[in-house]
């Protein structure tokens, strides 16, 4: 199923060189953010640039590509700048803003800005949900509406970012 | 247009999702809350937390309950029916002194005695009920330990009726607490509390587990300057409760007597023992077996925990320094100095 | 042309509201979740997941936490506390604004520095994590 995409068939070739690179891509956005945090002394506020490419690879790609994508990234960047606990809250608001964003294509009711939007917010949300779990404590969910107007905020963004990448993306950078 | 209209209700339904998860989050978060309240009760310092739904309704029903239980227990209250009972030799029993004085004698048998209620009189006679310490003479002690000996109680299950024998005065002061603990603790399950902690002037219950969901840490004081705590009991819903010679004492001819009296000799209880902690979920079997094994030493409490270890087990430190904890607790008691376990 | 440019503006409509409503519930929960917030008691210094010490907030006290990563000098004053000086490269602790309300945190990630606001007082009461002294 990953070498059809859009009814085009496609080598497996093609498939893993382009995942590879889009990792890449994504593990640099991810690096970015590990050398300049956002200056928003709050822990889980951050801009999600490594979303970008999961955003954009929903409008283009095999959602099954896009997913492995996601995953490895996270994997990697979190072997790399992170630790054990780094990963699953990424894994955590990673999956379920994919699954959500994924869900919200499908219902073709909103534009990237809109669909990032909902990745924003519930990747916040899960991350402070697996936060409480693991921390056995709800004390943290003070910080609920805050990490929500974050994610709004960092969504907004990428989703923008997402929109202008796309018109660029659509003519020049898939492959026919 | 169905579609269109589709579209909408999904973005509905979603705003609703979200709307929803984070009402789930604030009801998660916001009713748990804890509180805590310290009063004078008892003479003594309490204070009590718990962690819950209604944490401060439940707390302050506790701080009420056991206030009302100071005024209804205590000896020198005339309102009181225990009061009642010592003046008049008989009275008929509320349902806190028909638990006390079953509990009591219960206590008594399975200690043989070294737990009594009656042993009022003598307290009295050396001034630990009132401050006025003095020592008694002996023949004035002996004569009130042979009274002691044929004291009885006797509680009709029937018609609640409790009945002294010629000359007997009780007093629920040795259990008194236990049994605070234990109406405490009823209050804070039936209120829904999953975790707090109850301490009436350092007879411990800790119910359930912390917040975060770690046990509850309860250090057992030393009566030796040298030593800040003899250990730590790592502990859910169980009472910690020690007696030692150090908590009410006076000197005479340089001579230390303290408050915890062997009924059999009617002077303070010489078996060796400094302090003794009783680990158990059964607080008002803890405070009575605390005070028990104080006057029993370490063999005669060794004999009985081995006949009973499924109801208490104990930490005894001995006028030698040596520390000694019954197998039952060995998982959860560690401390700085060494000490011996006491096998089944 | 024209159909997708219509059905363009309609998704981001669809966007605006989806927007307006999340910020909106973002906006109703503030008060829910804050106002649960009380003054702490005591702060909580932890460096790289391990307790190192606690400060009581009524006391005025002026604390600096030497390690290999760095050094921090942490201040406490009329019940709340922050950080004076650091030698890490963002500086975001320093920044901070002072926290004394229960929950709030101050973290200097280069440091592995976390200053935390508790309010439960019994950790205070003796060294280690004693909740009660059985005497």
């Amino acid at each position: 199923m990953l070498l059809q995409n859009n009814g085009k068939k496609r080598t497996p070739a093609m498939v893993v060189a382009q995942s590879g690179v889009l990792i890449a891509l994504a593990l640099v956005f991810s690096y970015v953010e590990h050398i300049i945090p956002i200056p928003i002394p709050m822990p889980g506020v951050k801009l999600g640039l490594a979303n970008l490419v999961t955003l954009t690879g929903l409008f283009f790609l095999n959602p099954l590509q896009v997913f492995i994508i996601l995953v490895a990234r996270i994997l990697l960047a979190g072997f790399m700048f992170g630790n054990l606990s780094t990963i699953i809250y990424s894994l955590a608001g990673g999956i379920i803003s994919f699954c959500l964003m994924y869900g919200a294509t499908k219902l073709k009711a909103f534009s990237p800005l809109g669909i990032s939007l909902i990745g924003g917010v519930f990747h916040n949300m899960a991350q402070l949900g697996v936060a409480c779990l693991i921390l056995k404590s709800t004390s943290l969910l003070a910080y609920l509406p805050v990490l929500m107007l974050s994610g709004i905020t960092a969504g907004a963004l990428i989703g923008i970012v997402s929109k202008t990448v796309s018109a660029y993306v659509n003519r020049r950078i898939i492959p026919d | 247009m169905i579609r269109k209209n589709i579209k909408y209700y999904a973005l509905v339904a979603l705003v609703i999702l979200t709307v929803g998860i984070a009402l789930c989050l604030r009801f998660l978060s916001g009713t748990e809350s804890t509180y805590e309240t310290s009063f004078f009760a008892m003479d003594t310092y309490m204070s009590v937390k718990g962690t819950g739904r209604d944490a401060q309704g439940a707390v302050e029903a506790v701080r009420d309950a056991i206030i009302g239980l100071d005024g209804d227990l205590s000896v020198t209250n005339p309102e009181s029916l225990v009061y009642e009972l010592n003046a008049q030799g008989t009275c008929t029993a509320d349902s806190d002194m028909e638990y006390l004085i079953e509990k009591s004698l219960s206590a008594s048998d399975l200690t043989d005695g070294a737990f009594n209620i009656c042993i009022y009189p003598i307290m009295k006679e050396w001034g630990f009920t009132t401050g006025e310490f003095k020592v008694p003479e002996a023949s004035a002690l002996s004569a009130l330990c042979d009274e002691l000996a044929s004291s009885e109680v006797t509680l009709n299950k029937q018609d609640k009726s409790v009945r002294l024998s010629e000359g007997t005065m009780i007093d629920f002061g040795g259990i008194a607490k236990g049994y605070a603990t234990k109406v405490a603790v009823d209050i804070m399950n039936s209120k829904r509390i999953s975790s707090a902690l109850i301490n009436l002037g350092g007879n411990v219950y800790a119910l359930g587990k912390k917040p975060d969901g770690s046990l509850w840490n309860v250090a057992v004081k030393s009566p030796v300057d040298s030593i800040k705590y003899l250990g730590v009991l790592s502990v859910s819903d169980k009472a910690v409760i020690t007696s030692g010679g150090y908590e009410r004492y006076f000197e005479e001819g340089g001579i230390t007597y303290h408050h915890i009296i062997d009924p059999s000799t009617g002077y303070p209880a010489d078996s060796g023992a400094q302090s003794v902690t009783v680990v158990s979920s059964d607080p008002t079997l803890a405070d009575a077996l605390s005070t028990a094994i104080f006057v029993m030493g370490e063999d005669k409490a060794t004999a009985l925990w081995r006949d009973n270890s499924e109801l208490f087990d104990f930490i005894y430190f001995d006028a030698s320094a040596n520390l000694f904890i019954t197998e039952g607790i060995k998982d959860e008691f560690s401390s700085e100095i060494d000490f011996k376990i006491i096998e089944k | 042309m024209s159909s997708h440019q219509k059905s363009t503006s309609r998704l981001l409509k669809n966007d605006i509201v989806l927007l307006a409503m999340l910020v909106v519930v973002a906006l109703i929960l503030f008060p829910i979740v804050s106002h649960s917030k009380k003054p702490g008691v005591y702060a909580l210094v932890e460096l790289d997941g391990a307790e190192y010490t606690t400060l009581n907030l009524n006391v005025d006290a002026t604390l600096t936490v030497a390690t290999n990563h760095g050094t921090n000098t942490i201040v406490v004053h009329d019940g709340s506390v922050s950080v004076e000086s650091a030698d890490c490269p963002d500086k975001i602790c320093v920044n901070h604004a002072s926290i004394s309300l229960t929950g709030e945190t101050i973290v200097c990630l280069p440091h592995k520095l976390v200053i935390t606001i508790k309010s439960d007082n019994s950790a205070l009461e003796s060294e280690g994590s004693i909740d009660a002294v059985a005497e």
